[in-house]
């Protein structure tokens, strides 16, 4: 059966940005959208200060010395860069790909879910090595309906794993769709 | 003749760094010149590598029983001795070198 992947590097611009500079590495870092108004993304450790999505940098600013925060100014032409290396290299694993953002695509896959998993594993690897971006987390399954509702995108022990979804049984009582079990 | 076709293997793993200082002169790499890095190639006994050591740098890697040596090739920087590989960040091996005539 043909099923659907979906890919995406963790924290884009933060780790484009470290790729370049590795002196980033375990600091709080922070990318601010236009004209450096406010947070477009965040390192974990930036997360962990309780920086939010869109917070201004005006209101960060006072405490970033404090915090050791890294704030950067968008650099679009790095990121353009990365993302097209990320997506040809992905699309060395299928050959259907779909570029669904900057740092998202969905690939057309087949096989076990061990081979899927594995399939996962040497995708994240590749990423690291050929290119320095860590992809987050990657789910299969059969539509992508499934995949935007239950990839667990915010599950912080499958960040950095390739994470295969199977089919369980039965829809779900709450939100009436399938059930799917996180494998790892 | 296409630079890009003869310098640039695989451009998705290939990234041009700027070198800064003299620890490689002995290997004709010098202040100031671009390095193609290709970051897919596989490290070897005698590669030269970019590596992670605090910050990025590049030095030649012989390889011994004894275990991994990062040599600069110039003598006023002592080599450092690294039991295993694996213990280093290799972040790229330099395939070529763009050196300023």
């Amino acid at each position: 059966m043909q099923e659907i992947a979906h890919v995406d590097v963790n924290c884009f611009y933060a780790s484009a940005e470290r790729a370049f500079n590795p002196k980033l590495e375990g600091r709080p870092v922070i990318v601010l959208s236009n004209n450096d108004g406010c947070a477009v993304t965040r390192s974990p450790e930036a997360k962990a200060l309780g920086i939010g999505l869109g917070d201004p940098w005006f209101k960060l600013a006072p405490r970033a010395k404090e915090w050791g925060l890294v704030a950067l100014s968008s650099n679009c032409e790095l990121y353009g860069d990365i993302s097209a290396r990320v997506m040809e290299l992905l699309g060395r694993y299928s050959a259907w790909l779909e570029v669904y953002s900057i740092d998202e695509a969905l690939l057309g896959v087949r096989g076990s879910p061990k081979h899927l998993l594995d399939l996962g594993r040497t995708i994240r690897e590749a990423c690291r090595r050929h290119i320095g971006m860590p992809v987050r987390t990657m789910g299969c399954a059969s539509c992508f309906r499934i995949i935007s509702a239950e990839c667990p995108k915010s599950s912080p022990h499958l960040c950095g794993t390739a994470t295969i979804l199977t089919y369980q049984r039965g829809p779900d009582t709450s939100t009436g769709l399938p059930l799917w079990r996180a494998e790892r | 003749m296409d630079l890009n076709e003869h310098l640039i293997k695989d451009a998705t793993s290939t990234y041009v760094v700027r070198v800064t200082g003299d620890s490689m002169e002995g290997a004709g790499i010098s202040d100031g010149d671009e390095l193609i890095v290709n970051r897919a190639l596989e490290p070897r006994d005698g590669s030269v590598v970019a590596v992670l050591d605090g910050e990025l740098t590049v030095k030649r890697l012989p390889i011994t029983a004894a275990g991994v040596v990062l040599h600069a090739e110039n003598l006023q920087y002592p080599d450092i001795l690294v039991p295993a590989l694996a213990e280093l960040v290799i972040w790229g091996v330099a395939a070529r070198c763009l050196h300023h005539v």
